[in-house]
């Protein structure tokens, strides 16, 4: 080479290269001389194309929820539930459905970077390697969110072992510190309550949300679900400051100050015990007498919860009432080994920070810096830390402020364990190698132990449970549950009366877990902050929540900007608020984290919560999916409302010239769904699931402020009066469908099955169909939204590795629509054709639903003609006449 | 202008056309002896550069998508579709006057008729440019065509669409027809003229040998009525199927058997404000007073005056027949027009479509160049705004509230609009100096009875 002549060959030299190029390149595509042997069969078992099925789980604030991986071709490409797993019994919630993104979310750290760049794992050891604070771990601090990993624990263990000085310090932004200390109250040690929503007949819901975003929110919403299909159909009260789910379904509710609440647990006690009740505004004294009244009527059947909010004295005297009313709940012991509460250990851990107590500083997937309570001045005390090393997947606020970012692997890219909120341990098995440079938690505690040690989370998982036996592993492993390891119930013994001191008076600030980036931890994806809001149906932001007086009074109207403190967000009106309360979702007001996270948004966490509010002037409205909730008199019939026991009128078929044709013998299976609003709690899993399984593109806040959201399934909210519901609406796949005769190129066509399909290729964008359909439930590629990046700079080639290869990716200028999700009833169908046992069809949407809400079968199953044959069984604008083949059960509410 | 019965008893033309030489030099001397003023050089500069504005929006359009204007998921059609049914509807008015007007032999249709079949040309030729524009997918317009394919598909033929398809085409095969077959005998006129050569050659060839002997006047006298005959249906049918466009459908407001007249009438009217607004233009740059008189444009703006009284019956129609049906939904699309996001708009158009044209009551105003130009241009935009409206109102809050959603225009939709009216204006300016935009055969006709 290092003779190579100069490269400026005279016309002899190229045309000579050019026929040695020819040459070598025919040469290239010969064969090899030895006889090669084509791969026919995989040797593990797979075949291209075939969706596999492997159960694994992924934390939520430390706890682990089972799911099950679809992998294509080696590629997870979709999450769906875990029957066998408690905190998921088959279903997801919407940060399940969100994850697969964030396994290909192209904003990943992919290397480790120090502080002069781009750097290597090697380096980033040497650096820790190198403080003093290693010497016996004196000043060294490991940060992480809440730990149930039993594996996780065990290397901290070790890690104390081998330096005994360091410390571990765990925080969540959304704690649970106020319900451990009210049951420490009220029965001497530190328990969690465990409510057994279906065996409850009257709830009291004090400041709860157990139907909205959390890491039990299934189980919970199951269980709701469960109880309410029985009869009598149970009764709920929700008292709160701010509207949630459950006080969306809940029979009666109630806005009230954290001041009122505290009050109301006051009356409710004198009520019980038929003493004088404080004085409390009459709306509010009349429901909670009324709820009193039920609850004590429905003795050993009836439960009180209260929100993680509220104050410790709430809880305890909530475990006290329900040690009362013989409340249907259970108590375990923590499932967080952590005594020390989130709250003082952050605050320990922050203020030895600002003295200079701490040397190095290991962050372990937390983000104290966006999250932390501003007093702290968190940002401050890492600035005072000679060394801080944040390990997180994405980059944050956090990982900003530190010397090093490490990248921390997705869940699926290696093993963990997790035990669920009700103590059952489950072995996550990863379903990918690491796409990059990265290793998993577990992997980062070993290196502050031994600077040489390689990745080994399998080793450290199986370490743990060796006590299986090699048997015993591979049956946890493949069913994603470790069998008997939940937590054992615990008896309580009798509970002290607490009742809880009364505020002062006087505005408050809340911050709520938002239902779809959760506390932050999905503010990066994409498909977390399209997902509109169940109640508000805001997307890409969040607004400021307000009573309509509050607002007046500031002479603020919706979408207006309101400072609180230094901060201006917008504002809206939502039903059901307390008047001097103010609420913001969490999550947003990012900064540093990518494209997608970045400027949406207020951060919650960094408000001042004693600050003035003021009108700020000028406007900002939220990007909303709709804008109509309320149904007056003519409209109504969009969304029934029954009492318990009441039925729709029965709708006498209209004669008809265009009957359906007589059903032949060997017709093809007929697909049918029916939807129960009376369980929907409007969580959006379905809405999320139905956009992993059918690639179903973001489109950025940009085009969702015009108006051209792509989700085929939306979930509309209706108000009628004060009671609140929810309506999914996919494809309604009319018999008659409007869509049909109008499409000039036949794109929009029936099949044998009763689906109204759309033949991508076949349509050229006329939008006629979407023009006509009643129900507007088509979806039109404005843009070349599959090939466009919402990650800014950041190469985005791997996200096109989690689309769904049974699905088409649509191209610009093509109409697209819910189809069932046809590619699995294709799949069910060639699996019955190649002589296997012909499955049940599942679409995305009903994997996905906690409450199960949605049923689908043919039209000959028992589960569509029972839902059909149903008192509360509607269609939706049946008297259109489209025969839709997705029907409705009302919702109930008590009057 | 004066009062328009003459004392010579001569109504649709002046004195000072004496003889039917007079008539072709009327129209020949401007087009070929006398060259183009500056005024038109600005004209057709400033149309150029519209022009251009709106191919490249329209570029813009084809190359990154329908998503660069406003529509939404909710409101999916918007401009194109508006623009499209408007200038169809401006280009029904020039063969609706040439064949409805000879077949009921109002012979003064003879001065105003040429350049509004070139009216309709062009209307038309801006209409097509939509219906393949608005495509999510344009480059395979053609699949609304019945060719043969490998995937056996044809056309479906329940789809308004379809129907649309072929109404424009044949409507635009016919009016370019039409047109050149009442311009065979001008084009012999201009080629016997003495003038230039080059033109006089570009005449003669497009001229075809005309002769102009009895046997040939025979023959084109029957040709032209024929067509007229086929043009009245064909008119009709055309607009009609883009009322189709809504009319077929299941959506509230939309859903009105009142669509196809309505529309043709609607189209009818437009069509007659653009000519009486050309007519004007081409009377006073052309120095044709002698044949467009102030009794043509007394005749037009009479049937202005019945169109618009036609226009507002129509709507009053569709809001009785809202309230008679007693149907929530129409109800609520009726009271949404009127006091819904778009009310100012909508409030506008019955102002430009109902209200204006009253004005023609007054005699002196149906002759009155700022009467005739003032209701003519209210008379366009308010036609135009019906178009918009008729498809926003009932897209912006259909059956389900949750997707009420409201549309706003991006400026590539008005590019492409603007861009369109400044072709159109471009080609009617190219018009005026390439071929006689009176139809010089016909006022020789209409003189020569005049006198009789």
């Amino acid at each position: 080479l290092l003779d190579m002549p100069p490269l400026n060959p005279d016309r002899r030299t190229l045309l000579k290269l050019i026929a040695a190029g020819a040459a070598a390149s025919v040469a290239g595509c010969s064969k090899p001389d030895q006889t090669i042997y084509p791969l026919a069969d995989q040797p593990d078992g797979t075949a291209p194309g075939k969706t596999r099925r492997y159960a694994t789980a992924l934390p939520l604030a430390g706890y682990g929820r089972g799911v099950t991986g679809l992998v294509v071709n080696e590629r997870p490409i979709k999450l769906e539930g875990l029957a066998a797993h408690p905190a998921s019994l088959g279903a997801t919630d919407a940060f399940t459905e969100l994850s697969i993104l964030d396994l290909y979310d192209p904003q990943r750290l992919k290397a480790p970077t120090g502080p002069a760049g781009p750097s290597n794992w090697e380096a980033a050891v040497r650096a820790i390697r190198a403080r003093p604070a290693l010497r016996r771990g004196a000043g060294l601090a490991l940060l992480t969110g809440r730990v149930t990993s039993p594996t996780l624990l065990a290397r901290i263990a070790a890690l104390k072992a081998a330096l005994p000085e360091a410390r571990h310090v765990r925080w969540e932004p959304f704690d649970d510190d106020a319900v451990l200390a009210g049951t420490a109250a009220a029965f001497g040690r530190r328990l969690t309550p465990r409510p057994r929503l279906a065996d409850a007949d009257v709830v009291l819901l004090i400041d709860a949300d157990p139907l909205g975003p959390g890491p039990e929110q299934v189980a919970l919403a199951r269980a709701w679900a469960t109880r309410r299909r029985q009869e009598p159909m149970p009764r709920i009260v929700a008292i709160e400051s701010s509207p949630s789910a459950s006080g969306a379904m809940a029979d009666v509710r109630l806005a009230a100050s954290p001041r009122e609440i505290a009050l109301a647990c006051g009356f409710i006690h004198a009520r019980m015990g038929a003493t004088a009740a404080p004085d409390l505004p009459s709306a509010l004294a009349q429901g909670l007498s009324a709820a009193v009244a039920a609850l004590s009527a429905a003795k050993g059947r009836a439960l009180v919860l209260a929100g993680e909010r509220q104050p410790a004295a709430v809880h305890a005297f909530v475990a006290w009432l329900n040690a009362e009313l013989d409340a249907p709940v259970d108590y375990i012991a923590p499932v967080d080994p952590d005594p020390t509460p989130h709250r003082a250990g952050l605050a320990a851990l922050a203020s030895d920070m600002h003295a200079g107590r701490i040397d190095t500083l290991i962050l372990l997937d937390a983000n104290p810096v966006y999250a932390a309570p501003p007093a702290l001045r968190f940002a401050e005390a890492m600035a005072r830390v000679p060394l801080t090393i944040a390990a997180t997947r994405i980059p944050d606020e956090t990982s900003a402020h530190a010397n090093w970012q490490l990248p921390l692997s997705h869940p699926f890219e290696g093993w963990h364990d997790w035990r669920a909120p009700d103590g059952t341990a489950s072995i996550a098995q990863p379903l990918v190698r690491p796409f990059w440079d990265t290793r998993c938690a577990s992997d980062v505690v070993d290196l502050l132990i031994d600077p040489a040690a390689e990745p080994a989370s399998f080793a450290r998982v199986s370490e743990t449970w060796a006590h299986l036996g090699a048997a015993g592993w591979r049956d946890a492993v493949a069913a994603g549950v470790i069998p008997a390891t939940h937590a054992a119930n615990e008896q309580p013994g009798t509970a002290r009366l607490v009742l809880p001191p009364v505020p002062a008076a006087g505005p408050a600030l809340t911050i709520l877990p938002s239902p779809s980036l959760y506390d932050g931890r999905w503010s990066a994806n994409a498909w977390a902050q399209e997902c509109p809001d169940p109640l508000t149906k805001e997307v890409w932001g969040s607004s400021a929540r307000m009573h309509a007086d509050a607002m007046a009074a500031l002479a603020l109207r919706d979408g207006d900007l309101l400072r609180i403190g230094g901060v201006t967000v917008p504002v809206r009106a939502t039903a059901g608020q307390a008047n001097d309360v103010v609420s913001l979702l969490a999550g947003y007001g990012r900064s540093g984290t990518g494209a997608i996270a970045d400027g949406m948004g207020v951060n919650a966490f960094a408000l001042d919560p004693h600050a003035p509010l003021a009108n700020a002037g000028g406007r900002a409205p939220v990007v909303t999916t709709q804008h109509q909730f309320a149904l007056d008199s003519e409209l109504a019939k969009l969304f029934p409302v029954l009492a318990p026991e009441a039925a729709l009128p029965r709708s006498t078929p209209l004669p008809t010239m265009l009957p359906n044709p007589p059903a032949r013998d060997n017709a093809p299976p007929q697909y049918a769904m029916a939807i129960d609003t009376d369980v929907c709690i409007g969580c959006n899993a379905c809405v999320v699931a139905c956009q992993a399984e059918n690639n179903v593109p973001a489109i950025g806040p940009a085009q969702m402020a015009v108006g051209r959201d792509m989700h085929w399934l939306r979930v509309d909210r209706y108000d009628h009066g004060d009671t609140t519901g929810f309506q999914p609406v996919p494809c309604m796949q009319c018999e008659a469908a409007p869509c049909e005769p109008v499409c000039p190129v036949e794109a929009s066509v029936h099949d044998a099955q009763g689906l109204n399909v759309q033949v991508y290729n076949r349509c050229i964008g006329t939008r006629t169909c979407q023009a006509n359909c009643p129900y507007k439930v088509r979806r039109f590629n404005f843009l070349d939204y599959a090939q466009a990046s919402l990650w800014g700079d950041a190469e985005d080639a791997s996200v096109t590795a989690q689309k769904n290869p049974d699905v088409t990716v649509r191209a610009r200028g093509v109409m697209e629509k819910c189809t069932y999700c046809v590619q699995r009833i294709s799949a069910a169908t060639r699996d019955a054709d190649a002589g296997g046992a012909p499955g049940a069809v599942v679409t995305a949407c009903q994997a996905s639903c906690p409450t199960q809400a949605i049923s689908f079968g043919t039209l000959a199953d028992a589960s569509i003609q029972g839902a059909r044959a149903d008192g509360r069984h509607y269609a939706l604008l049946e008297e259109l006449g489209t025969k839709p083949r997705t029907t409705y059960l009302a919702r109930r509410k008590h009057s | 202008m004066e009062a328009h019965t003459l004392p010579s008893g001569r109504r649709w033309t002046l004195p000072s056309v004496a003889t039917l030489q007079d008539v072709t030099e009327a129209v020949a001397v401007p087009l070929m002896d006398r060259p183009a003023g500056l005024a038109w050089w600005i004209a057709l500069g400033l149309c150029a550069l519209g022009t251009l504005v709106g191919a490249l929006a329209i570029g813009f359009s084809l190359e990154y998508g329908p998503g660069l204007w406003g529509n939404n998921s909710a409101v999916v059609w918007g401009f194109p579709i508006a623009n499209y049914v408007w200038w169809i509807g401006i280009g029904n008015a020039g063969t609706l006057i040439s064949s409805l007007l000879l077949l009921t032999r109002q012979q003064w249709r003879g001065s105003i008729n040429r350049f509004a079949e070139a009216m309709t040309l062009f209307a038309v030729s801006m209409a097509g440019i939509f219906p393949i524009l608005h495509l999510g997918r344009p480059m395979y317009f053609y699949w609304l065509a019945p060719a043969p394919n490998t995937m056996q598909l044809w056309p479906q033929w329940r789809s308004a669409l379809v129907w649309d398809f072929w109404a424009i085409v044949s409507y635009l095969l016919f009016s370019v027809l039409f047109f050149y077959v009442g311009l065979v005998p001008d084009l012999a006129t201009l080629r016997d003229r003495p003038g230039r050569r080059g033109w006089r050659r570009f005449y003669g060839f497009a001229a075809m040998g005309w002769q102009g002997t009895p046997v040939q006047w025979r023959a084109w006298e029957r040709l032209h009525r024929t067509l007229a005959v086929i043009a009245v249906p064909l008119v009709c049918s055309v607009h009609s199927i883009v009322g189709l466009d809504f009319a077929a459908s299941l959506m509230p407001g939309w859903t009105e058997s009142i669509f196809p007249p309505y529309f043709v009438v609607g189209a009818l009217f437009s069509g007659f404000a653009m000519v009486v607004l050309i007519a004007l233009v081409l009377r006073r740059a052309m120095r044709l007073e002698a044949l467009i008189v102030p009794a043509h444009f007394d005749a037009m703006a009479r049937i202005i005056l019945a169109a618009g009284i036609v226009m507002g019956s129509s709507y009053a129609a569709e809001w009785f027949s809202a309230w008679w049906s007693g149907d929530a939904d129409d109800i609520r699309v009726v009271r949404y027009e009127f006091t819904g996001h778009y009310w100012p708009f909508y409030w506008a158009m019955l102002a430009g479509n109902v209200a204006a044209p009253q004005l023609f009551w007054i005699k002196r105003l149906r002759t009155s160049v700022a009467a005739l130009v003032g209701v003519a241009i209210a008379v366009l935009i308010g036609m135009w705004l019906e178009r918009i409206l008729i498809i926003l109102e009932t897209l912006s809050i259909g059956y389900e509230p949750s997707f009420w959603r409201t549309y706003a225009p991006t400026l590539v939709d008005f590019g492409i609009l603007g861009g369109t009216i400044c072709a159109f204006v471009a080609l009617l300016l190219l018009f005026a100096r390439l071929l006689p935009v009176v139809s010089m055969h016909e006022v020789r006709k209409l003189v020569a009875e005049e006198w009789r």
